[in-house]
């Protein structure tokens, strides 16, 4: 009877060890990644992102055990960013591949070769098949929405991911803003006003000159701009769009500036600003930068880095770029740029078909739509790189080790890797331009006033979308091919013609037949490509 | 009559050695001179002076304050110290395979009686000028087992058909009596290669040693496609990355942290590559000179015929 007890104990104790055997046996999934090792820099120190994530920080520990929680762990193949195009090309060709690629080096026609070869796996099959909700909801019912429209190809399917960025100001979905930006400093110096028209801008220009305002005896304060391209923030006062193609969002249609009612004024005044020696065409902006001899510059809203880099006269004020907006053309609203407020973006992430555990490719899109990623994305950890008020308020604060200062300013650097969702208070965004004053006064009543015209282009009634193509479906396979027979001729076409134009090396007088020219080498088949794309995104 | 032309010939010709003439040669020897060392010195100068004055490039003939910070962050820089290393564990084994290689495939071309020789020699020259392209070769190199692996920086560079035709001419020049009369003396072919030839081809053996050390010192792209980690990265292209990073427009980036990013880090590093320059170059302009006649004779060398 004793024996029979003692068995009986020792079978049951057995029993109820097994399951915990089971669960300290049961392993997470490894997933192989293959992306670039992009470098990060803090302050003066820099690290690669591989070193990063074998540094063994909180954050990285923190991001592995969420990671954990969804019963997967990544094999990290990093590659040197400036050769990871000619890594991931090679790899490809020879079926050297990881379970989860960044392929944005891949110009499409070649991802659609890789489809088509079944390389690439169905995204959307995935996360229908394996998803827990999470990636499923926000793919069908949220931002993500969009991501399919846009990047699902004929077959219904969606063959890489991308990040997806949604800006908020005032309620409304808002991109960042980039603007042509003119030394405030120097204008006060002047005792002048800021210019609201053309013609100011162009006598303001001119007294910088005059008046010698790097003080070096040579009148060499000039305009950094790239001829080459409408992107400038002055095409878009003349209502041009910054592209070859841009979309004209009161008409709803996809134009080109070389059609536009206004290109030969806006020409005319470029070529007013060159022929008075007012525009760098030396190509050395960042010198002239450095030597205090740019004026005036064409850079995103919040860019407080470049004025670090200009070194001014012993005690003269910080250099502050600050937007301007002026107006150009009776009867024709200046335009501002502007980032859509739900923005895809460059990066691309795909599957590849030498996965064998689609499953954990679920729990992955899990993951990343999930908002435990997106907090440790954006903001981190909570009292380690941000403090939380009582409303839920983030701030983010810095400290001394390389990751909470690189994470003060910036997203996590995994990004590099996986899918990116951020949420980006443009408001907070722009208001952040004033933390580069420090404890300089005047340079932070400079910064006010890019702040307010930081909020002004927010709120403007007459923007451009910034980007070429901004959230057009992806192209056909045919679309494709077209684009590929024409776009360089075309682009480098356009590219010299304006260039040359506003140089003054090439006539206006021939006005017919550079937009014969221009014809001849496609244009409209271009617009019309772009127009389709827009219309099946509408 | 004949003094008379030999003076209108005095007349008409500058002769040797006149000091109009030197000093016009001599002239245009400086500005060639001048042309091709400035731009090194200009690196040079920009590499020690102030940063401020490095970012500018306002420095011309003499350095704008000193410094030598950038050169401080070099030598401590670890992964830098590491592709020297590796250049130099590349240039070694490489080197003494190419002359073995060299010699082995030359050796018994300078044999008249060898068979099919003709062919032989055709053979040779098709790879020469016609190759299978990158991803063919990629292809080799992956099932080779070499991808990823530093053997893939050595061995695909220790054979060059070049090289084999190069030594084979100048073996060529080397008495067949000296063969002959070795081989009476009871040498085997391994002896009369060792014993005979190499000796006697010191001068070509040192031709493509420099050759050779200078294309795998200066060599980066089989590194790119075969060397995915830096690991095992050689120096040029250590190089090549710190460049590459400093020449990005950060206006054509997609978003302002991006832009950000990549601006914070051309401020950093903006001087560091005119230090990296000058301490890469270093090594090759130092043993230049001692190398220089192997350069001319081998030069020479390939303009031998048969």
């Amino acid at each position: 009877m004793k024996r029979c007890s003692v068995l009986l104990v020792a079978l049951l104790m057995v029993i109820t060890m097994l399951p915990g055997t089971a669960l300290a046996e049961e392993e997470l999934i490894t997933l192989r990644v293959m992306g670039p090792s992009v470098t990060l820099t803090a302050g003066s120190e820099q690290m690669t992102f591989d070193e990063w994530m074998h540094s063994g920080s909180p954050l990285v520990n923190a991001f592995n055990e969420a990671l954990a929680s969804y019963g997967i762990a990544l094999e990290l193949d990093l590659i040197p960013s400036d050769q990871y195009q000619v890594v991931c090309q090679t790899r490809l060709a020879v079926g050297l591949d990881a379970d989860w690629m960044v392929i944005t080096p891949l110009d499409v026609q070649t991802r659609y070769q890789l489809v088509d070869q079944g390389k690439l796996l169905p995204i959307n099959q995935i996360w229908e098949q394996y998803s827990e909700g999470t990636a499923k909801d926000f793919f069908t019912a949220g931002d993500g929405q969009q991501e399919m429209k846009q990047f699902a190809l004929e077959d219904g399917n969606l063959y890489w991911l991308t990040h997806v960025t949604r800006g908020e100001y005032e309620g409304e979905a808002k991109g960042a803003t980039m603007s042509f930006m003119l030394r405030k400093d120097w204008v006060d110096r002047l005792g002048l006003e800021m210019p609201t028209t053309t013609d100011e801008l162009y006598d303001i220009l001119v007294a910088f000159q005059e008046n010698d305002m790097n003080g070096n005896g040579m009148a060499d304060e000039v305009v950094s701009l790239d001829l080459s391209r409408f992107q400038n923030g002055i095409a878009q006062w003349f209502g041009i769009g910054p592209e070859l193609t841009y979309i004209n969002l009161e008409t709803g249609n996809v134009e080109t500036p070389w059609q536009n009612p206004n290109i030969r004024a806006y020409l005319e005044f470029m070529k007013k600003l060159v022929d008075a020696g007012l525009v760098d065409t030396s190509d050395q902006g960042s010198q002239k930068q450095a030597e205090n001899k740019i004026s005036a510059q064409f850079s995103w809203t919040t860019d407080t880095w470049t004025e670090a880099t200009v070194t001014v006269g012993e005690g003269e004020d910080h250099a502050c770029f600050v937007p301007v907006l002026c107006s150009a053309v009776d009867g024709v609203e200046p335009h501002a740029l502007l980032q859509g407020g739900l923005m895809m973006g460059s990066d691309a992430f795909a599957v590849t078909n030498v996965c064998e555990h689609p499953e954990a490719i679920g729990a992955l899109l899990d993951f990343v739509t999930s908002d435990e990623y997106l907090t440790l994305t954006e903001y981190g950890l909570l009292d380690y790189t941000y403090t939380e008020d009582e409303n839920g308020v983030r701030t983010k604060i810095t400290g001394d080790s390389f990751e909470q200062q690189y994470m003060s300013s910036r997203s996590a650097p995994w990004i590099s890797i996986l899918p990116r969702r951020e949420m980006v208070d443009r408001a907070a965004e722009v208001h952040a331009v004033l933390n580069a004053a420090g404890d300089d006064a005047a340079y932070l009543e400079d910064l006010e006033a890019k702040e307010a015209m930081g909020y002004a282009l927010l709120s403007a009634d007459y923007v451009f979308p910034h980007e070429t193509t901004p959230n057009f479906a992806v192209e056909t396979p045919e679309e494709t091919e077209e684009i590929a027979e024409i776009s360089t001729d075309l682009t480098t076409y356009s590219e010299e013609l304006l260039t040359q134009l506003v140089l003054g090396t090439q006539s206006m007088e021939d006005w017919d037949t550079y937009m014969a020219d221009l014809e001849r080498l496609g244009l409209n088949e271009y617009v019309a490509i772009h127009q389709a794309r827009y219309d099946r995104t509408k | 009559m004949d003094l008379e032309r030999k003076r209108i010939a005095r007349r008409n010709h500058i002769r040797e050695g006149s000091p109009l003439a030197t000093g016009v040669l001599g002239f245009i020897a400086v500005a060639l001179g001048l042309v091709t060392v400035y731009p090194m010195y200009y690196v040079l100068i920009l590499s020690i002076s102030d940063p401020a004055a490095a970012m500018t490039m306002r420095v011309y003939w003499v350095p704008d304050g000193f410094n030598l910070d950038s050169y401080r962050l070099l030598v401590r820089d670890s992964e830098m110290w590491r592709a020297y290393l590796n250049t130099i564990l590349y240039i070694v084994p490489t080197t003494l395979l190419m002359l073995a290689t060299c010699l082995m495939g030359a050796f018994p071309l300078t044999v008249k009686g060898l068979r099919f020789r003709k062919w032989i020699n055709m053979y040779l020259l098709i790879p020469m000028y016609f190759s299978g392209g990158m991803i063919p070769s990629f292809l080799l190199i992956v099932k080779l087992g070499l991808y990823d692996q530093p053997l893939s920086q050595i061995l695909p560079a220790c054979f060059s058909i070049w090289n084999i035709i190069l030594t084979k001419a100048y073996l060529s020049s080397i008495p067949e009596s000296l063969r002959e009369s070795a081989r009476i003396d009871g040498a085997n072919i391994y002896q009369i290669l060792l014993r005979v030839y190499v000796p006697m081809a010191k001068p070509i053996l040192a031709v493509i040693s420099v050759y050779t050390i200078v294309g795998v010192w200066n060599s980066w792209f089989n590194a790119m496609v075969y060397l995915p980690h830096t690991t095992w990265q050689p120096l040029q292209l250590y190089l090549r990355r710190v460049l590459v990073e400093n020449t990005q427009d950060l206006t054509r980036t997609l978003t302002s942290e991006e832009s950000l990013e990549r601006a914070l880090r051309q401020m950093s590093t903006a001087q560091l590559k005119y230090a990296m320059i000058i301490f890469t170059t270093l090594p090759v302009l130092c043993a230049y000179p001692f190398f220089q006649r192997y350069f001319i004779k081998g030069i020479m060398l390939g303009s031998l015929k048969e």
